[in-house]
């Protein structure tokens, strides 16, 4: 077995050489021609008959050489030497190649970055089957709304979802303490992440009592912030975190695949 | 003369290799001593006969040397190696069985009928 795999291995690298085989062949074709001679034949037609019942030369050194792999790394690299000056000979074709190729891809790229996410992949949340988006809508905000009062009544009061649930929208924010930093915030209720289906990776998740109006001040951090700010730091938890001057205390840490729900 | 018979693919591997236990061989004298044996039933093409002794070759079944011929020319003999050996008896034990299964359908129905 490794005799084998050597011995493949030497003739990969080496390859095998034309003169060689030409040799041997020739050799063949003498003795032949001996033979034939013994058998009492003349010179010229011991010679013939040797060649005739050799056959063709060429093509058994052809198929000899394609014992080996090189053979068929040889055919690719003439291939490939044949396409290239094929493309030199003709560059406003080949260009022109180029060209569709370059856009045709660049484009395919594109457009499915984008069709991907929309058709192709499913949403990132527990049960996606089961969410859908509510409220108003109207000319300046395509994603649905609610406004605040009513929508307390309707949560209050709704029948047909197991949970309703808000966020704020993500803006702009500050991170204003030592290494201040430009950061996006969202506010959203303590049900939010349990209606996506969405569990904390590190500590907890809001509860009622941070949704209160003067209730305490509680952050959770995406999984990106934690990993650049923090370092990973698994006792990031119970730490205070300012933003926009005010002091809020960590609670958790989101999953590292978390996105916030957009149409 | 019996007209030559196609070799099938595999079954000219296994007649070299079996040559090639008595001594190392050239090509020619390979072709010669299966048409020697067989009683010129099988004629080995050189098509046939150069491309397998290279493959075997290269797959570390026989290995080749060139010397000095019985008339002192340059030539390139084959021999078995080990793993050649072991691969010979392989092939003759698939033989056996191919050459059994065979004889034993064609027998079917000359003896009692089914």
């Amino acid at each position: 077995m490794l005799r084998e795999l050597l011995s493949r291995f030497r003739f990969f690298l080496a390859g095998r050489d034309h003169g060689q085989i030409d040799e041997e062949f020739q050799f063949h074709i003498d003795q032949q021609r001996e033979a034939n001679i013994q058998a009492g034949m003349s010179a010229a037609e011991a010679n013939r008959q040797a060649a005739i019942a050799f056959g063709g030369f060429q093509r058994t050194r052809e198929q000899c050489r394609e014992q080996f792999p090189r053979y068929w790394l040889e055919t690719l690299l003439q291939d490939v030497r044949y396409a290239l000056r094929g493309f030199r000979r003709n560059p406003a074709f080949s260009i022109t190649v180029v060209f569709t190729l370059m856009l045709g891809i660049g484009s395919t790229t594109a457009v499915f970055s984008v069709i991907d996410r929309i058709l192709f992949r499913s949403l990132p949340y527990g049960d996606s089957s089961r969410l859908v988006s509510v409220g108003l809508t109207a000319p300046i905000e395509p994603q649905e709304f609610a406004l605040g009062g009513s929508y307390y009544v309707w949560q209050d009061n709704q029948k047909p979802f197991v949970s309703l649930t808000s966020e704020t929208g993500v803006e702009p924010c500050d991170l204003t303490e030592n290494g201040p930093a430009r950061l996006n915030c969202a506010h959203a209720e303590a049900n939010f992440l349990p209606t996506l289906g969405v569990v904390p990776i590190l500590g907890r998740n809001f509860v009622a009592n941070e949704d209160r109006p003067n209730g305490p001040k509680a952050a959770i951090l995406t999984y990106a912030l934690w990993l650049n700010r923090y370092r990973s730091d698994p006792g990031v938890v119970g730490k205070p975190i300012t933003i926009d001057g005010q002091t809020r205390e960590i609670v958790g840490v989101l999953p590292r695949d978390f996105e916030m729900p957009r149409l | 003369m019996p007209q030559p018979t196609d070799l099938l693919q595999g079954t000219l591997d296994l007649l070299i290799l079996r040559t090639l236990t008595l001594e190392p061989m050239h090509g020619w004298g390979i072709a010669q001593r299966i048409q020697q044996v067989s009683k010129n039933v099988f004629q080995i093409g050189q098509g046939s006969l150069y491309p397998a002794l290279h493959r075997l070759e290269y797959k570390g079944w026989i290995q080749a040397e060139w010397r000095a011929s019985d008339n002192n020319r340059k030539a390139k003999y084959y021999s078995l190696t080990q793993t050649g050996r072991g691969q010979l008896e392989t092939e003759v034990e698939s033989w056996d069985r191919l050459a059994g299964a065979v004889a034993a359908i064609l027998n079917n129905g000359k003896g009692a009928p089914c």
